[in-house]
């Protein structure tokens, strides 16, 4: 329903472009004759992807790369984010943020996020889409079931699982005493030491369907004979899969890991919506996606004083980060798909 | 059957495919019940989400986990009146509309010039879209929120409509350019030789074949913009300009203690894109992988 509307928006703004003036805008078509002396062409028609590209490339300059690059100026400047721009400092904030132990708890926590997020990913999204892997009249219903929350808001993921985790309303308590765990009954997120467990697993409730899904589509490029032809080498089923299989899905591999290390380190809705802007209890949920943004608008109560421009020292750093590894795993991993096929 | 088999071998091989055959159902049984408690785990919370949005205060404690009492549509009702639920609707379809409409087409035009064209710097353009998808969301919206508040628009849905317009463009280059790239030379080169100029190319020929492609393009943007919570949480302080999943923050901070309400805003909120999900689950599935599988 939200899908329709914009299609159709796009094909109206785009046709009535070109009914009205052609694009590139002046030109009329240009005659067989014009076309072959190329010299009577204005500039404009001899580049005619700029006519493509310019759009783009003003809105993207002007809204996405300048603040990219004012972010980079700004963090070398002391300044809490109204009134005139203070002081240069150079790279104080960076040395700053470096010594803070909030910082470096905020990116642990980032870091043991990952860290579960892959490990899940890697056995129990892994499983899924090997169990999905065969036709069924349910497969399909099974799947879409499996993939319906990666398309629900972060606000409605955080608040169904505030009712589910609730100590006197939430069903979580009830269900675990029922099925005679009821040790692991407990205040999920007031308790120091599972909060931050609770937010990993509400994380990996989001996000496991994105994986099963990109796994179930490298699953799908693995030619059947090849599985066979193991098998009646005597291959066991766990050597098929160790050997022929999970080789064969090396690309889906570096696509799951990829996009999860880039969602889960800039992940700020869920999470703050969970734990909100101090990652209760005590900062044991404070992740770098958050701890930006408290540090920016003031709202960290560590200091309740906003300080913008330190702020986008570590937005910056956290960028380079980002950009760093992803690069270093993207070559890796590639290197890895290369060298299996 | 001509010739009936011996009693010594027809014995052990129907006894093997009986073994085999409950071996068989065996195997369904087990596949059908983890895939039945998968899909539990995910559908039990959210439908204790859709019976909470049903029941009031009281029920909450006296029947946390039971059913409503009745399927009134009362929290919906007082949601709409007290939770400013229709303006955060409307600014939720305008928002999420232009934006998706805007980012298309420019992601579209570009991975056109991108795809079809060569020139000097090409590989570089490419980069410096694609590039955006790891710049995080909190560096860029800094100096942003400083911008708008320069130029006047901080706190009113302009500024989120542009955020959404620009930042849906690095995914539509990174999956139209693919698919551009993927099309073939010799349509494009016909219609050049009939005297079309490039836009007409562009627009008659190759655009309605990378229908796909759009369609993966507006449900990835259309989706995140719909649920998008922290640009329109930073940029909107006006209440009256506040999409859904900001107004539903906002309301929670006042009402912790009405469930029911928040519950039926969630529903609400969630509503449109589970209904375009469920008619359109394969296309959702394929697009929000594509941009991945492409990456």
């Amino acid at each position: 329903m939200a899908v329709r509307p914009a299609e159709r928006q796009t094909t109206d703004n785009g046709r009535g472009s070109g009914d009205r003036a052609p694009f590139p805008p002046a030109p009329p078509t240009p005659s067989r004759f014009e076309r072959e002396s190329a010299t009577t062409r204005s500039p404009w028609q001899r580049v005619p992807y700029v006519w493509f590209l310019l759009p783009a490339l003003v809105g993207y300059g002007t809204f996405f790369v300048y603040p990219t690059i004012r972010a980079f100026y700004l963090s070398l400047f002391d300044w809490t984010g109204v009134g005139p721009i203070g002081d240069f400092v150079g790279l104080q904030h960076f040395g700053e943020l470096l010594r803070s132990d909030r910082f470096w708890a905020a990116a642990l926590h980032s870091g043991q996020l990952f860290l579960f997020i892959f490990i899940f990913q890697n056995t129990v999204s892994l499983g899924l889409a090997l169990m999905l892997n065969r036709r069924s009249r349910m497969t399909h219903i099974y799947r879409a079931i499996i993939f319906l929350p990666v398309i629900m808001s972060a606000v409605a993921t955080g608040i169904i699982w505030i009712l589910m985790l609730d100590p006197i309303i939430g069903i979580v308590n009830p269900v675990l005493r029922d099925v005679g765990l009821g040790w692991l009954q407990r205040e999920w997120q007031a308790d120091q030491d599972w909060a931050m467990r609770t937010v990993m697993l509400v994380q990996a409730w989001q996000w496991n369907g994105m994986a099963v899904v990109l796994y179930l589509a490298g699953l799908q490029n693995v030619p059947e004979d090849l599985k066979h032809a193991a098998m009646i080498d005597g291959a066991r089923r766990w050597q098929v899969f160790r050997d022929v299989v999970f080789p064969m899905l090396a690309p889906a591999f570096t696509v799951v890991t990829v996009l999860s290390f880039i969602l889960i380190f800039r992940a700020f809705d869920l999470i703050y919506v969970l734990t909100g802007p101090l990652g209760a209890p005590d900062g044991a949920t404070l992740v770098i996606g958050v701890l930006i943004y408290g540090d920016a608008f003031g709202t960290s109560g560590y200091s309740s004083q906003p300080h913008m421009s330190y702020a986008i020292a570590e937005g910056v750093t956290l960028f380079a980060f980002l950009a760093g590894v992803s690069a270093l795993l993207v070559s890796l991993l590639g290197r890895r798909e290369e060298a299996i096929h | 059957m001509p010739g009936a088999p011996s009693p010594t071998t027809s014995i052990p091989s129907s006894a093997i495919r009986l073994s085999t055959s409950v071996r068989r159902i065996a195997g369904a049984a087990v596949w059908h019940g983890v895939m039945l408690v998968a899909c539990a785990f995910v559908l039990i919370p959210i439908v204790m989400v859709v019976l909470g949005s049903f029941k009031s205060v009281n029920e909450f404690f006296a029947s946390p986990y039971g059913l409503p009492e009745s399927f009134g549509l009362h929290n919906y009702e007082k949601a709409f009146a007290e939770a400013n639920l229709p303006v955060a609707l409307r600014n939720s379809i305008i928002s999420t509309g232009l934006g998706v409409a805007i980012s298309t087409v420019l992601a579209g035009l570009a991975a056109y010039g991108l795809a079809r064209f060569r020139f000097a710097g090409r590989l570089a353009t490419r980069l410096l879209f694609i590039g955006g998808l790891v710049v995080p969301v909190q560096l860029i919206i800094l100096p942003l929120f400083i911008m708008f508040r320069q130029i006047g628009i901080l706190g009113d849905l302009r500024s989120l409509i542009t955020v959404y317009s620009i930042f849906g463009i690095p995914l539509g280059v990174l999956v139209l350019t693919g698919f551009f790239a993927s099309l073939p030379r010799d349509l494009e080169e016909a219609a050049r030789i009939d005297g079309a100029s490039h836009f007409e190319v562009f627009w008659r020929i190759m655009l309605p074949l990378t229908r796909p492609a759009i369609a993966a393009v507006v449900i990835l943007n259309g989706v995140w913009m719909w649920n998008d919570f922290f640009l329109g949480f930073i940029l909107l302080t006006k209440p009256d300009a506040m999409t859904l999943p900001v107004a539903i923050m906002a309301f929670r901070g006042t009402y912790s203690t009405e469930w029911g309400l928040i519950f039926a805003s969630v529903t609400v909120s969630a509503l449109p894109v589970v209904i375009a999900y469920l008619l359109l689950s394969r296309q959702f599935i394929a697009g929000l992988t594509a941009g991945s599988v492409k990456g």
